[in-house]
């Protein structure tokens, strides 16, 4: 039986905060009679995730994904349920799972602020009992893809975000853990840095068949490398599906877009839902499974001449934003 | 066993740095070499002054107080260079600064206090040391053998003993979201405690601060033994050795209620 690298079960944190009234009226009443408030960050999640798998974990801001990551690497205790990593549970062998456990938050870096980058490796090194020969061999791997050595002997507050965020990746690989978890690893990135970070996580999940969740905003980020999307909105797991699958099942259509030459033209089709565009141009929806596009064209073709076409494909950012709209709807 | 050496070269390792990583700051060294030593020789003037106008203070002489002073800025200096994170735990509890601690497969109570080693609060030692040593010789302290072992015993004791109360009022983060008010609350406390003997206060703060609050360990009752000095309540048995046993107590309370603290640690939003 192949065993879960990740298992969570009805994985819940609930915080509790104290609401604060203003003025001194609301002083004296915060001080007798705080007022508290429950905010169910995570509730009742569960997911099962296999060696290997890169899998996106996205929703929109305050939906709960970071808290969750941080209940799966033993910074946060759950209030209910539970998760097990490699079949350990981070609440009472946290030390254990971490040591086999790659973490990256893009919003605060896991560095050491005053060392150096090089030092900081070093005494990860140390701290995670990676010998010098194998150490050496991965920083030389890892530094081939991130361009690390560039600023290996900076001190990380004198990084720019991307060099931290390279410094941070490489340093959560450093002993080659088997479960990475990167939450927001390219906010606020360049074009450039972005694209070697998709690099990097794509080569060690085939080489190292390294298990990765990630979170992201991008949605580009999930396109390029996630075969498997959960989403999360508002502490609920609202869908949780191979990518193109959502696709499929959310938007079932494309969009095929002409460009006429005459002027004056009449098109209809029984299997296309058709808006006129202006200027010559038409909107065509169709099934892909009702009808093939090329089949489409050459019917349109065949009444009028075509002087342009140009076929759009879903776009995931269209299927995500509808499941928000959606879930959020659901909620009300 | 494996585990103790790993430790051990861990804060061997961080010791390292730390030390390097102060040096890289020549300034601030020099700025501390010499704000330090100013502020604890205002502090023995004002006890000068309180006792020449009042007399002896419970029975301790000037040259007395000098040494308890002393020995209070010795344990001080030593409890800075080891636990100064415990002053700035509430700013990291709140603040989340926990989480890359907890990342690691390393004990946090242990990254706690190893991952920002103070070296330079030995500076507080050098005045320590030579009001000390003044106090010493005016007091006529004998540096016997078995004064010598009560001298250390109640020096290791009295820094543990900082070390856990800092470490047990830090903790109260976990729970009380504002709890940085209390520093200020802390010091004060320290400062009173070390140096006046603590005879001087009425009978109930004495009992507090002997029983409860045992900050009366730190310095007052060692030093009362080791200078045959008055000590208020006569407490049973060899008051160095109470000292150590009840600092090694603290500390190890403070790492308990630390570690039932991290249960409640909620990190930040992010
Ligand atoms: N330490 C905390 N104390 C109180 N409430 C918190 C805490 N951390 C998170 N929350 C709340 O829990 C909810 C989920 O937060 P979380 O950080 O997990 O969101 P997220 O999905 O990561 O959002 P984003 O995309 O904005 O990073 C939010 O409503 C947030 O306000
Ligand atoms: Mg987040």
């Amino acid at each position: 039986m192949q065993s879960a690298v990740i298992l969570a079960n009805n994985l819940s944190k609930e915080f509790i905060t104290t609401k604060k009234s203003s003025g001194l009226r609301g002083a004296v009443k915060n001080l007798f009679k705080p007022e508290k408030t429950v905010k169910r960050a995570v509730d009742h999640v569960s997911f099962e995730i296999t060696k290997g798998e890169i899998v996106g974990y996205i929703g929109p801001n305050g939906a709960g994904k970071s808290t969750t990551i941080k209940m799966m690497c033993g910074i946060l205790n759950p209030t209910g349920g539970n998760v097990l990593i490699n079949g350990m549970s981070p609440v009472n062998q946290r030390q254990k799972i971490v040591m086999d456990l790659g973490v990256v938050f893009g919003q605060r870096s896991q560095l050491y602020w005053d060392l150096p980058l090089g030092e900081s490796f070093e005494l990860l090194r140390r701290i995670y009992l990676v010998d010098r020969a194998k150490y050496e061999a991965n920083l030389a791997e890892l530094d081939r893809i991130l361009n690390v050595h560039e600023f290996i002997d900076t001190p990380v507050r004198q990084l720019s975000l991307g060099q931290r965020m390279r410094g941070d990746l490489a340093a959560a690989m450093l002993h080659s853990p088997s479960v990475l978890f990167l939450d927001e690893p390219t906010i606020g990135l360049d074009v450039d840095v972005k694209y070697a970070i998709r690099k990097f996580i794509k080569e060690i999940n085939e080489k190292y068949q390294t298990t990765v969740i990630l979170t992201t905003h991008d949605l580009d980020d999930i396109q390029a490398l996630c075969k498997r999307i959960i989403i999360i909105n508002d502490g609920i797991i609202v869908s949780d599906s191979p990518l193109e699958e959502l696709i499929e099942q959310e938007l079932g259509h494309r969009l095929l877009i002409v460009e006429l030459s005459a002027g004056d033209f009449h098109v209809t089709h029984p299997k296309a839902e058709i808006t006129p565009l202006g200027s010559n141009r038409l909107q065509l929806k169709f099934r892909k499974d009702e009808i093939s596009a090329a089949a489409l064209i050459s019917d349109i073709s065949a009444q009028y001449q075509i002087r342009d076409l140009q076929i759009k494909e879903a776009d995931i950012n269209d299927v995500i934003r509808q499941i928000y709209a959606r879930s959020k709807a659901a909620c009300l | 066993m494996k585990t103790l050496s790993r430790y051990g070269l861990m804060a061997m390792t961080l010791l390292k740095i730390n030390i390097q990583r102060g040096l890289e700051y020549p300034a601030h060294l020099i700025g501390w070499l010499i704000s330090n030593p100013l502020q604890f020789i205002f502090g023995l003037i004002t006890i000068k002054v309180v006792i020449s106008n009042f007399q002896a203070l419970g029975g301790w002489s000037f040259e007395q107080t000098v040494f308890l002073y002393g020995l209070g800025i010795i344990s001080h200096g030593l409890s800075v260079v080891l636990f100064i994170q415990t002053w700035y735990m509430g700013f990291l509890i709140t603040e989340g600064e926990l989480d890359r601690m907890l990342v690691r497969p390393l004990n946090v109570f242990f990254q706690f206090c190893f991952f920002d080693f103070n070296f330079i609060g030995l500076t507080d030692m050098l005045p320590g040391i030579i009001i000390f040593t003044y106090g010493c010789m005016a007091a006529s302290f004998q540096f016997t053998l078995a004064n010598t072992l009560n001298l250390l015993l109640a020096l290791v004791g009295a820094t543990a003993l900082r070390g856990g109360l800092y470490t047990i009022i830090g903790a109260l983060s976990f729970w009380i979201q504002r709890s940085r008010q209390l520093i200020g609350v802390q010091w004060k406390l320290f400062d009173y405690s070390a140096k006046y003997p603590m005879n001087i206060y009425p009978p109930i703060v004495q009992g507090i601060f002997t029983f409860l609050l045992p900050i009366g360990f730190i310095c007052f009752y060692p030093a009362s033994q080791l200078l045959y000095a008055n000590a208020g309540f006569a407490l049973p048995g060899n008051l160095c050795l109470w000292t150590f046993a009840v600092g090694i107590g603290f500390y190890m309370l403070g790492m308990m209620v630390f570690k039932i603290g991290l249960r409640w640690y909620e990190s930040c939003g992010s």
